[in-house]
């Protein structure tokens, strides 16, 4: 068969393909996420805390506490079997630790930095402590999971914290164009909204992403239904849409202070944030420091995560750009090949 | 040239115009959306919102009171506790359905029925090339 002949039929049999799984995928139910064995160490209100079973059979020294996003769901980085970041850890001899959170509920509506900073994560550092039998620890925080990481360091400077990842953390928030104009003081009063609804609704958080990129959601339906005969493409997708849309409430308080605190005074980037009566100081970081950025992160971009590198006390200090997006960085057949690996790299000789 | 040994593709065309559209349309949004006016307008429009809510809010929560019936801050309440009672019988469930797969098994009634968690040791150090 000519190979212009061959394509046709490769095309009509995929067109054939995208109406039959195109049934299947309407009937389906939405795929299964985070495989990986966990226990739960902690299980309180917003607040949990898993232990993933090793899967290697001699592991690091050090145990890693990851802190996940407040807006977002922890399964991100559990998505799939061979598409969990959890899971490479874990085969590549790490002992994992994740702080996920659930949607606050009413009582939760006046939590703040000083909650989450310095009650849960400190509570859970020490558990980790506990439960590994090991004084030190590595803090990994994605993205605003990154900045109560970096709060909580330079809040805590007695506690031993061995080295500090950060994926996508923003620091400067007058970088985060869109967010800082939508939120901007003269429009917008942020104790109306927080005084009327309590907690801030996941549909206002997940509008706000999805602002962000308009048309990525009708291009990114198009190339699914394009793929639709693809089933290792479809499922990949099916998880990353569940994730994306699967946002969380934020507690009115936390963000209340995010509003004004960070993205109105911009307090964070100018060393001048106070937390519980003390002084958000990062020059009180000296621990080892990795900070993991996208090229095209739509929702973080790099001139707001650049400057945690500058800051921080550390001498002992990395700053990695990996080319991909805020979600592509950390998750997905991307970050398998890139950040992943250079996490292992950077980690492995400062986990012993 | 290599090209001419492969057939050519008939979506490739279809994507690229795909990621163009996608491109422009973003860009063209985020300028728009980055205007003051976006954003007196939509900020308007959520206080709009709020008020309308807020005056709902209050005339439901005198109505229920008249018609002895939950206001939604009671209806919550309760939610949460059945939201606390049904966390409770998904772990209870789960053990028991780990229970009934070790009897399935074979296994003594004594045997743990969660498998103790592994513990390896400690000692791992990064390979040659990494360290």
């Amino acid at each position: 068969m000519n190979p212009t002949a061959e394509r046709i039929q490769d095309e009509v049999q995929r067109a054939i393909q995208r109406s039959l799984k195109g049934l299947d995928y309407l009937a389906s139910p939405a795929p299964a996420v985070g495989p990986t064995p966990k226990d739960v160490l902690l299980d309180r209100g917003t607040l949990h805390l898993y232990h993933y079973r090793p899967l290697a059979d001699e592991i690091y020294r050090v145990p890693i506490l990851i802190v996940m996003a407040t807006s977002n769901r922890g399964y991100i980085l559990d998505l799939t079997a061979g598409q969990s970041f959890v899971e490479y850890l874990l085969r590549q001899g790490y002992d994992v630790y994740l702080i996920d959170w659930s949607p606050p509920v009413a009582a939760d509506s006046g939590l703040r930095f000083e909650d989450y900073t310095q009650r849960f994560i400190p509570e859970c550092v020490q558990l980790v402590r506990d439960d590994s039998g090991v004084d030190d620890v590595t803090v990994l925080g994605y993205c605003m999971g990154g900045v109560l990481t970096v709060m909580y360091a330079a809040l805590h400077p007695h506690d031993r914290i061995t080295n500090l990842v950060c994926f996508t953390t923003p620091i400067d928030f007058s970088r985060m164009e869109l967010f800082a104009k939508w939120s901007d003081r003269r429009y917008f009063d942020v104790d109306k909204l927080v005084d009327a609804t309590g907690n801030v609704p996941s549909e206002l958080i997940f509008t706000s992403f999805d602002m962000l990129r308009p048309a990525s959601r009708i291009a990114g339906q198009i190339t699914l239904w394009e793929n639709m005969w693809d089933e290792s493409f479809v499922k990949s997708y099916r998880a990353f849409e569940r994730w994306s849309t699967d946002t969380l409430p934020l507690a009115g308080e936390y963000f209340r202070q995010t509003i004004k605190e960070l993205i109105w005074e911009n307090r964070l980037h100018k060393n001048e944030l106070v937390i519980g009566g003390k002084r958000v100081d990062f020059g009180n970081i000296t621990a080892p420091v990795l900070h993991a950025m996208a090229e095209h992160d739509h929702i973080v971009p790099y001139d707001a995560a650049k400057p945690l590198i500058g800051h921080v006390g550390s001498t002992d200090k990395t700053e990695v750009v990996l080319k991909g997006g805020h979600v592509s960085l950390v998750a997905g057949p991307n970050a398998v090949k890139r950040l992943w690996p250079k996490l292992d790299a950077w980690l492995g000789v400062r986990s012993v | 040239m290599a090209d001419n040994d492969k057939p050519a593709d008939p979506m490739a065309l279809w994507r690229d115009m795909l990621s163009q559209w996608e491109t422009n349309v973003n860009a063209l949004a985020n300028k728009t959306m980055a205007s003051d006016e976006y954003s007196s307008s939509m900020n308007g429009a959520m206080g709009g919102m709020l008020k309308l809510q807020d005056m709902m809010k209050q005339f439901m929560a005198t109505y229920l009171a008249s018609a002895n019936l939950p206001s939604r801050a009671e209806v919550l309440a309760i939610a949460e506790r059945i939201g606390g009672v049904e966390a409770r019988l998904d772990r209870m469930n789960a053990l028991l359905e780990r229970i009934a797969a070790a009897r399935a098994a074979g296994e003594s009634e004594a045997a743990p029925v969660t498998p103790p968690r592994p513990r390896p040791p400690r000692t791992k150090s990064p390979p040659p090339a990494a360290s």
